[in-house]
């Protein structure tokens, strides 16, 4: 590599590099900020995150390679990492009182989110599976750390421990898949591949094998059944803010490898995945909404709501094609703005001795705070695609790809359990506005959370008003292979 | 080309033996010295290949520090091991079943596996000679040009992995009596200037 070569390379990789710094100098700023720990920390974090976001605006335009075509900018890329900081830094804001409430106020947690976001980072720009999967380990390595960070709760260490072996086992399968699709093509590099396959017969059975083990690995990392036995657990034992994150940002990371694997490099050898791919859709929206029925805690019942979701998510995948990546990534912003919206109003309930993660905890919420409960109530139904919130529309140009390329019985199958889920979150919002309060609400509200719950009100109302236009930006961003 | 051989086959087979013992073996002591035994004839088993690097590495890096780790797990954690083994039938047949239908697959694709005649050629090309370059050189040439992004990213991962271990296992205990010597050598704290009127004592 030339000199040029590497300082395009450096400038290219400038946001990750943002992230890595800022996270290192975090790790530093708070052994000596002790005493005036949560403000500075997460402002800090929050000036880390718009710094990246400004450098990745800056590097905006035609597509470009680096470190030798292992990691690309493209719009693709952009898209994805302008999602990540949008959910990094509103669970940032929302963490600050809830640390102190949980006594769990430390630096380190913010360095950690940060390292989480430079893995997705890489991940979402790697074009190489090798770079995916560094990154994959970036991102999960942290994550499991910030899952276990109550010490001293039980089931915060079941949690971690159980994310950590499942996550190392379905990385183990992963990479035997990758090492299968690298004899077969003799790179790892996913254009390279895409034309070394473009002659593979797909009943080749080492080509099958390899596909069916990088589907595995990477149906495990977005919860998908068979593989989502740890989401419920990892979910309800983690910090509330770490859950919040973890159903976003990891799921909109993973989402991006999925998209960029199948339809890049696997996109010669489709015929293989589809039909794999949409049994693995049903079965996960069928499971995660039965099963959301019968929960009590709201963060395990979360968690089978983004089984669920992304069993959705995963049907813009079956469906292919530009309207289907660009339906997958609407989703998935849309996503971002209710989940974290909801999740925010789970993380408010936490103060002094209330736990506030029960369902029966918000009985009658709606006769004394009326705004809060409005705002519950738009999450809630864009969570379950009523109209003329966001999340119908991320649901509707799903259906609408899917139809668009034929496959009409899977929509209508989708349509029926969408219905089922919709009864456990409008459960909620009977149990708020029907019932009346067996207890007076203490909320832990900060100037910074209703910031965040502001922000995610007005996206999850915003994109329900203007669909066509975040539809149009998801459009342009979609990968450069399917243009 | 005799001698070769014959090393090659006593190292592959004691090897192959200590692996068996590494699993077979009753009491975990052993399993590990055995597991050691493994590293050093794998070891020498590269050295045969002419790769010197990772033999040199397998023994600093596996004998060294991570066998050497996991002796201590094994002397320093109460485990009881009996108890360990007692879901082992329990669990056999599921697992004997998942691990045939693997191996099934396994000698399905290797069977079928076909290699392009022009292939051999393609991987033969790009490594130098072994009589210009020795491959501690070969590697780094790759390693911090080529890999240089992977390279980096990987140290990161080990970076979190020292941070994680770090954040979930160090505490602050009461009552532990640490050495300050700050706060030993510090006069402020434990010489008092007083203010004796003369003729009258303290």
């Amino acid at each position: 590599m030339d000199m040029n070569a590497v300082i395009r390379s450096v400038i290219a990789s400038g946001p990750e590099i943002i992230v890595i710094v800022g996270a290192c100098v975090l790790l530093m700023v708070g052994l000596v900020a002790e005493k005036r720990y949560g403000r500075l920390l997460v402002g800090a974090t929050l000036a880390v995150v718009i710094a990246a976001a400004a450098a990745t605006f800056a590097l905006a335009g035609a597509p470009r390679t680096a470190y030798g075509g292992m990691f690309v900018i493209d719009d693709f890329a952009i898209f994805f990492k302008l999602v990540l900081y949008l959910a990094t830094g509103l669970t940032v804001l929302m963490s600050g009182r809830y640390l102190e409430e949980e006594a769990i106020a430390r630096s380190e947690y913010y360095a950690l989110l940060l390292f989480a976001l430079s893995g997705m980072m890489i991940m979402v720009s790697g074009l190489d599976l090798l770079t995916i999967y560094v990154g994959l380990e970036l991102q999960s390595l942290s994550l499991y750390v910030l899952t276990g960070f109550f010490r001293h709760d039980p089931r915060s260490n079941e949690a971690a421990l159980k994310y950590i072996i499942l996550g190392a086992v379905s990385s183990g399968i992963f990479l035997y898949g990758l090492s299968l699709a690298y004899g077969l093509t003799g790179t790892t590099q996913l254009t390279d591949m895409a034309t070394a396959l473009a002659h593979g017969r797909a009943t080749d059975p080492a080509l099958i094998l390899a596909t069916i083990f990088l589907v595995t690995g990477l149906i495990f990392k977005v919860g998908a059944v068979p593989f989502h036995m740890w989401v419920p657990d990892v979910y309800e034992g983690a910090p509330t803010t770490i859950t919040a994150f973890l159903s976003v940002a990891s799921k909109a990371a993973a989402f991006a490898i999925v998209l960029r694997i199948f339809l890049d490099a696997l996109a010669p050898v489709t015929e293989i995945w589809t039909v794999l791919v949409a049994v693995i859709a049903v079965l996960t929206i069928a499971l995660g909404s039965f099963v959301a029925l019968v929960q009590t805690n709201i963060k395990r019942m979360l968690a089978y709501s983004s089984i669920a979701h992304a069993g959705f998510a995963l049907l813009g995948l079956v469906a292919g094609g530009p309207d289907g990546v660009a339906s997958v990534m609407l989703y998935l912003l849309i996503y971002t703005f209710m989940n974290l919206g909801i999740f925010g109003t789970v993380v408010m309930m936490r103060k002094g001795d209330v736990r506030g993660d029960m369902i029966a905890d918000y009985t009658g919420f709606a006769k004394t705070h009326r705004g809060l409960a409005l705002l519950m109530l738009i999450f809630l139904f864009s969570l379950a695609g009523i109209p003329p919130t966001a999340g119908f529309f991320a649901k509707f140009y799903v259906l609408v790809a899917l139809i668009n390329q034929g496959y009409v019985a899977l929509a209508v199958i989708a349509v029926l359990l969408s219905a089922v889920a919709a009864f456990f979150y409008i459960r909620i919002v009977m149990l708020m506005y029907m019932r009346e309060p067996t207890r007076s609400f203490d909320l832990a509200l900060t100037p910074s959370l209703r910031l965040v719950l502001a922000i995610a009100g007005l996206g999850t109302v915003g994109i329900g008003i203007l669909p066509s236009w975040f539809l149009d930006l998801a459009q342009g961003a979609i990968l450069t292979v399917m243009r | 080309m005799i001698i070769q051989a014959l090393a090659f086959y006593l190292f592959a087979a004691i090897t192959v033996a200590s692996g068996v013992m590494v699993i077979s073996a009753r009491n975990p002591v052993h399993s590990v010295l055995f597991l050691i035994l493994a590293f050093f004839n794998a070891a020498g088993l590269f050295v045969l290949m002419g790769a010197e690097f990772l033999a040199m590495i397998l023994i600093v890096v596996y004998v060294g520090a991570v066998a050497v780790l996991f002796l201590f797990v094994v002397m320093m954690l109460d485990i009881n091991f009996t108890e360990l083994r007692q879901g082992f039938l329990q669990y056999l047949p599921i697992g004997a079943l998942v691990g045939i239908i693997l191996l099934v697959e396994l000698i399905a694709v290797v069977g079928a596996w076909v290699v392009a005649p022009e292939a051999g050629l393609a991987t033969s090309l790009p490594i130098p000679p072994p009589d210009q370059v020795t491959n501690t050189q070969a590697l780094g040439e790759v390693l911090y040009t080529k890999y240089i992004y992977l390279f980096q990213t990987a140290g990161l991962v080990l970076l979190v992995a020292m941070i994680g271990a770090i954040v979930l296992t160090l505490r602050q205990r009461e009552g532990v009596r640490r050495q300050n010597i700050g706060e030993q050598v510090s006069r402020e704290a434990t010489v008092e200037v007083k203010n004796v009127p003369s003729g009258s004592g303290i």
